[in-house]
């Protein structure tokens, strides 16, 4: 909880800074932080200030679509191990991203078959991707079930490090 | 890894407008003699947002939304380093 608001504060910081930079206004201070301080209403995340003037700064973590989150997190715990299981498996350089379209896996020992062909599928694949080159599944790996069918998983290759 | 719904740019003018329900009271109140209100948009993923979609959704939601809109609404991209800042509106 203290962490993630540091690190809203902290981007609250960087974008007022820019805006401080753009009017001359030097470097910017933090001022106070109501939503620490009132609690009778709700209040801004914190209040900067520069040499003009000050600012009311609110954060908010932008997800394109609602349960984001809650999505990112089944994702992330259904293949959260294939990405550790690729780490520097891949034969090239830079790293790779998996998107998964419509933000459903399937579930139980089909989703299990289905997680286990995208994994030889991703091995096959991304050596031979070139940056930003994009591939899915092929139709045939749909064996498994419907989680692995084409055009339901979508692999980017990056060749930059991240 | 990412999920991407099918009709993603409809829904993200819906996140936006959210946003701007919750947190546009909050910066109205603390409104006072020149103070600035800024309202930080934060976007942590590459794959599903850039510049370019969210200042589209943002220009729709402005333009529909009939509550007190901040004095300026900022991206904060927080995927990569260093963050990067865009002045997405300045004003109604």
């Amino acid at each position: 909880m203290r962490a993630r608001r540091e690190h809203e504060r902290l981007a609250c910081r960087v974008a007022i800074q820019a805006l401080a930079d753009e009017r001359e206004g030097g470097a910017v201070r933090l001022v106070s932080i109501p939503e620490d301080a009132e609690h009778r209403a709700p209040a801004v995340d914190a209040i900067f200030a520069d040499r003009v003037g000050e600012f009311a700064a609110e954060h908010t973590r932008l997800d394109s679509y609602a349960a984001q989150s809650d999505t990112g997190a089944m994702i992330d715990g259904r293949l959260g191990p294939l990405e550790q299981a690729f780490a520097g498996q891949l034969g090239a350089p830079g790293h790779y991203q998996l998107i998964v379209l419509g933000g459903r896996l399937g579930g139980g020992a089909r989703g299990t078959a289905a997680l286990e062909a995208l994994n030889g599928w991703i091995r096959e694949t991304a050596p031979r991707l070139s940056e930003g080159e994009t591939a899915s599944p092929p139709a045939e790996r749909a064996g498994c079930g419907s989680c692995c069918a084409a055009g339901r998983y979508v692999l980017v290759a990056r060749r930059e490090a991240r | 890894m990412r999920a991407r719904p099918a009709d993603l740019e409809r829904l993200r003018p819906e996140q936006v407008l959210r946003a701007s329900q919750a947190k546009a009271p909050k910066l109205e109140a603390a409104r006072a003699g020149h103070r600035t209100t800024v309202l930080v948009l934060e976007s942590a993923e590459v794959a599903l947002a850039n510049r370019e979609l969210v200042q589209a959704a943002v220009d729709e939601v402005v333009g529909r939304y009939d509550g007190a809109v901040p004095d300026v609404i900022v991206l904060v991209e927080t995927d990569s380093l260093p963050w990067s800042v865009h002045l997405l509106r300045r004003g109604r």
